[in-house]
């Protein structure tokens, strides 16, 4: 499943790893948790080398997909399971269960069931237990999947402050690209157990090496032609990067986000920097925002999401110009 | 329901309880001749006291049952884990190889248990018919435990072990509470299976051993008396009550866990 990974995940972070199911995601996580112990290499938290040591003994707290709440004990006997296996017993257990489930924000609900709770408040005692033994670092194999979408979101914005507050070196996988962008310090992109690419948020985003990886973090228009001087021929007009190019002659591939491209109003004068021109196919309206669905020459599909400051829309068939910055064009691999 | 479906069902009901009926009525009628009208009486639950031989053949039987219970409950429970939790070369083939022993007639199954005991020198008697109902009682143990962990997630004890607990642990704490309603239905149904039996008992029993069904057959060659309804409504009773207990059980066991 893996394929030679190589990965730091810094102290105090909250790293995603990102990938379609099948990537190899999870099955890092579990080997740095130590579920599974990897074929090769080692498995280092801060200094130490874990490899060999038994998950029992590694000190992780991990949070599963499906919870794994201990369905026969009340929320405070879950939470405090850690505890007593490390050997802390009475006041000090209960000390610490109420400070757990108060920073998930479940404070009286030591007594209930897991059947009795919601799938959002599961959510929080499964953290309150893995976080209550102040593990060395924090796993979460898609924690959030099973909720409905605006939980969530709600649950993404709760798990950026318990992880801020605890301070727990963490990792988090998700396919869920929004998630990984809206939670993330670090994020890593994951395909067929590689990691292509680590970084910020932003600057992933931005700057995505490969096509895969500038697809699998959101919307992108692809341009592919031949590389002449100073741009890449595609889609019927010469487009331009900053980016230095391959050298003439070859093929190369530039692309951009749908929200970097302005529509140019007809009559208006042609901005600077690449423009194009494409034919109005369909126009998705989603209340704030629009999505313009284009077809440009070569029949090169392309996406431009559009904010809804007013309420008029071109009608299809509309023959449009789009334009956009060399700055925001980005070569990628393919 | 319509009329004429709650007549069928009236009539099915009557078909299948009628005969019971009227025999644990019969036990409690002072006529040996089941003559009308019934006359209540004890008489022959307190003639049961005084035979001797079906008292040690009842003793038998539920030594024999506890002992199936807990042996095929304890093995069944162990292949169970191993069929559901471990992946090793054959395991489909030894899943598929639990189920045909329910299916293959007692007749068979009780004739190749004699021939083959008495080829290995195991011979007949008490120990005999305790291994014979425990092969009996393991495939249905298997059945019974393995739907309840299957219902039992198996990232629950990787939780417990990540918490802390080393793999025995989190078994004794997580995975055994959590069984225990299927270990108890098994038990049961493995109780209930022995305490029934009576091919097999009647080829493995020797004169001096035999178990309940075997002497009230052998009771009956002999001559029927109304002390073997009385036996016989006790011995449906416990049945009966087993079977309650064990379907509570299972459903308890069986109950999905909410997300």
């Amino acid at each position: 499943m893996l394929d030679g990974v190589d990965a730091r995940f810094e102290a105090g972070r909250l790293t995603s790893l990102l990938g379609p199911s099948g990537s190899g995601k999870t099955t890092l996580l579990r080997v740095i948790g130590g579920f599974v112990p990897p074929d090769a290499g080692r498995v280092l938290i801060g200094s130490a080398d874990v490899t060999d040591v038994a998950l029992w003994k590694r000190n992780i707290g991990m949070v599963f997909q499906s919870y794994a709440l201990f369905p026969h004990m009340s929320v405070a006997q879950n939470v405090a399971y850690g505890l007593r296996r490390r050997g802390l017993r009475g006041a000090a257990v209960r000390a610490e269960v109420a400070r757990a489930l108060e920073l998930v924000q479940l404070t009286g609900f030591d007594a209930r069931r897991p059947k009795q709770l919601s799938g959002g408040q599961q959510q929080r005692v499964a953290l309150a237990r893995a976080v209550v033994t102040k593990p060395r670092v924090l796993l979460l194999d898609e924690p959030l999947s099973a909720l409905d979408r605006r939980l969530r979101q709600e649950m993404q914005i709760e798990l950026r402050r318990i992880q801020r507050e605890s301070g727990l070196t963490t990792v988090f996988v998700t396919h869920d690209q929004e998630e990984a962008l809206a939670l993330s310090d670090r994020v890593a992109i994951l395909d067929k157990g590689r990691i292509l690419q680590e970084g910020a948020p932003a600057d992933i985003y931005e700057h995505p090496k490969t096509v895969f990886a500038a697809r699998f973090l959101g919307d992108v228009n692809l341009f592919t032609g031949p590389v002449t001087a100073g741009g890449v021929e595609a889609a019927g007009a010469l487009i331009r990067t900053t980016t230095p190019m391959p050298p003439r002659g070859t093929t190369a591939t530039l692309a951009v986000r749908p929200e970097k491209i302005d529509l140019v109003p007809p009559g208006a004068p042609v901005p600077p920097g690449n423009n194009i021109e494409a034919v109005l196919m369909e126009v998705v309206y989603a209340g704030a925002m629009s999505t313009f669905l284009l077809s440009a020459p070569g029949g090169i599909p392309l996406k431009v999401f559009s904010q809804n400051r007013t309420a008029t829309h071109p009608e299809p068939g509309t023959r449009l110009r789009l334009a956009w910055s060399p700055e925001q064009t980005m070569l990628l691999e393919a | 329901m319509t009329l004429a479906g709650r007549i069928l069902l009236g009539l099915v009901l009557l078909f299948l309880y009628a005969p019971i009926a009227v025999m644990v009525l019969m036990a409690f009628n002072a006529s040996e001749l089941y003559s009308l009208p019934m006359v209540p009486t004890l008489h022959w639950f307190e003639a049961l006291a005084g035979n001797d031989k079906l008292l040690a053949a009842s003793r038998n039987s539920v030594a024999i049952a506890l002992a199936t219970a807990v042996l095929a409950t304890t093995l069944g429970t162990m292949a169970a884990l191993a069929l559901s939790r471990q992946a090793f070369w054959g395991r489909s083939l030894l899943q598929l190889l639990l189920l045909p022993p329910i299916a293959i007639p007692w007749l068979i199954t009780g004739t190749a248990m004699l021939v083959f005991f008495f080829w290995t020198g195991i011979g007949r008697g008490l120990h005999a018919m305790i291994l014979g109902h425990v092969a009996l009682a393991i495939p249905y143990v298997v059945l019974v435990v393995g739907t309840g962990l299957r219902s039992l997630r198996a990232d629950l004890e990787e939780a417990a072990v990540s918490l802390g607990s080393t793999p025995i642990h989190a078994f004794f704490a997580i995975t055994l509470p959590l069984l225990a309603p299927s270990l108890i239905a098994a038990a049961l149904f493995a109780f209930a299976v022995s305490l029934d039996q009576f091919v097999v008992s009647y080829f493995l029993a020797t004169p001096g051993m035999s178990t309940l069904p075997v002497e009230i057959y052998s009771s009956i060659r002999k001559g029927f008396t109304p002390e073997i309804n009385a036996i016989s409504t006790l011995l449906l009773a416990a049945s009966v009550g087993l079977f309650v207990v064990s379907a509570i059980l299972t459903r308890m066991g069986g109950e999905p866990e909410r997300r």
